[in-house]
């Protein structure tokens, strides 16, 4: 089963087991996010026109913040790495927030399958905003797109030197 | 209006009691049936304990089942006026006309004969051909299996009839892909494929591939190669900063899997074909159910007549019929006689596309009494 083949039914799943809403625009996802009440969970799939797998999107609202995660399933990456699936998230989110926190993202990768030692992935980022509007999120889109090497870079970096045995 | 959550699909509470639609006549027999009688091909007699009996004749339909409405308010006609107000269309496209008396079933074959559908399977006979739908709607269809059905019915329609008897029952089935819509477990099997590993337009495919060498550094996947459940598409970085593609077409197994993802990959149509695959059943008679097995791995697809197809299948069928003892199956015959010899007797060269199966042991629920 190939990666994209694994996606399809995650969304398949998504769509008709969980029942997750969709949007085709990132203004009626905004208004989505935006009615959701303090401590509340969501996640959505937002489709836009013109591109063959969508954007996963999971967000919760903490008071007045919204902390958002955009995660873009057409950016299927791979690597070999020593970290397992499990972890994969939680630990380049952490590398993320490091590296690129004093800009108000955590980019990171959200973990697919494992196949023949490597590990497939999607590129996605993490925010806190205090304000959600369709702006934001194609602004969010767009710097994933841009940036999306450097993220891949840095973070495969920072991994790798945690992986590294420290010298005393 | 808004749109029902697609979550509340999953509480309907399914089947629908279906006894509740069925013409009086069934529904006083429902679980009743004790016996049955043939008269002719394609006609049948149910006998119930009650002492009822219900006549059904089974009539060939068009290549995929294709109707006009008009032709359908016909066939219900002839199901209201001489049958029970019934019919009901076989998984494998045949319509079935249920009436109540033998004179009543012999007037329907007659009146559906007229209008120029055959009666006939049940026995050994043909008891259909399936077919996919292939361009009608189709995406993927490499070869239009329904005209090669109507091909083959032309050819195959006395034994449909019963007017050449067969030595057991015969299914066919033709699929216009690899997906094998129309299926690929009966007695003969028909699968249109490509022939060839796909092409592509070198000006155009990178398209459909990662922008630079760099981009392949930064671990992004080319779908076009990722699909290929073979490995047969390579992408690789070249010197210049590009990317260039690879079809090794000794590991292609021309599924179209790549042409799916990417418009500037396709086939060479006049390498289009089928391959023929046998001896599939699920009939517990003779060894059991068995698998189909890949025979002959390439016949051209010439329409709009498929001489070639049709030839193959008819040879196929005069060996069975000339060699096969009584109620011995294509599969069955094929493992009394070995696939060798089957390939010996029509000439079929042994390659490792059609290498003779072995199969350890039967299949099906006789082996158990066998042991005990």
């Amino acid at each position: 089963m190939s990666v994209y083949d694994k996606i399809g039914e995650f969304l398949l799943h998504l769509r008709f087991k969980h029942g997750v809403e969709e949007f085709s625009d990132t203004s009626e996802l905004a208004n989505f996010l935006a009615q959701m009440s303090p401590g509340e969970e969501a996640a959505a799939i937002l489709s836009l026109p013109g591109r063959p797998r969508p954007f996963l999107v999971s967000a919760y609202r903490e008071g007045d913040i919204f902390a958002v995660a955009i995660v873009d399933l057409d950016d299927v990456r791979t690597a070999r790495l020593k970290i397992g699936l499990e972890e994969l998230e939680d630990a380049t989110s952490r590398a993320g927030a490091e590296l690129f926190g004093d800009r108000g993202i955590a980019p990171f990768f959200l973990p697919i399958m494992e196949k023949e030692g490597e590990i497939y992935f999607a590129m996605g980022v993490k925010v806190a905003l205090d304000v959600v509007t369709g702006g934001v999120i194609d602004q969010l889109i767009e710097t994933l797109e841009w940036e999306g090497d450097t993220y891949y870079e840095r973070i495969m970096e920072k991994l790798a030197s945690e992986q590294q045995p420290k010298s005393t | 209006m808004s749109a029902p959550n697609p979550a509340e699909r999953l509480k309907k509470v399914l089947p629908v009691p279906y006894t509740k639609f069925l013409p009086d006549i069934l529904k006083r027999n429902l679980g009743k049936w004790v016996d049955r009688k043939f008269h002719g091909y394609g006609i049948i007699e149910h006998i119930s304990e009650t002492g009822e009996r219900v006549f059904t004749v089974k009539v060939g339909t068009p290549p995929n089942f294709r109707f006009a409405t008009s032709t359908l308010r016909e066939f219900a006609k002839v199901a209201d006026e001489l049958g029970v107000g019934a019919l009901r269309f076989t998984r494998n496209g045949n319509i079935e006309i249920l009436t109540d008396s033998l004179d009543k079933a012999l007037k329907i074959k007659e009146v559906v004969e007229k209008m120029g559908y055959p009666v006939g399977g049940w026995g050994p006979t043909i008891w259909s051909i399936n077919s996919c739908t292939a361009f009608l709607t189709c995406t993927t269809a490499v070869v239009d299996a329904p005209s090669i059905t109507k091909a083959l019915y032309d050819a195959l329609k006395p034994y449909f009839i019963g007017e050449i008897p067969l030595p057991a029952k015969l299914r066919i089935n033709v699929s216009g892909c690899p997906s094998s819509c129309g299926g690929f477990t009966s007695d003969i099997n028909i699968v249109g494929h490509y022939g060839d590993a796909p092409t592509y337009d070198p000006d155009r495919i990178k398209l459909c591939l990662p922008k630079s060498a760099k981009a392949l550094e930064m671990g992004h996947v080319p779908e076009v190669a990722e699909v290929c459940p073979t490995n047969a598409i390579k992408v690789y970085g070249k010197q210049d900063g590009s990317v260039g593609l690879d079809i090794i077409r000794s590991k292609c197994i021309a599924c179209g899997r790549c042409r799916d993802v990417c418009d500037w990959i396709d086939f060479d149509s006049s390498k289009a074909g089928v391959a023929i695959l046998l001896g599939g059943k699920a009939s517990n008679t003779g060894r059991g159910p068995l698998p189909s097995v890949q025979v002959i791995p390439w016949v051209p697809a010439n329409p709009p007549e498929y001489k070639e197809i049709v030839a193959v299948v008819k040879k196929i069928i005069d060996e069975w019929r000339k060699d096969a003892k009584q109620g011995e199956r294509i599969g069955d015959w094929l493992m009394r006689i070995g696939y060798e010899e089957f390939y010996k007797r029509l000439n079929i060269p042994v390659t490792k596309w059609n290498q003779p199966p072995r199969f350890g042991g039967e299949f099906g629920i006789r082996q158990f009494f066998q042991k005990a």
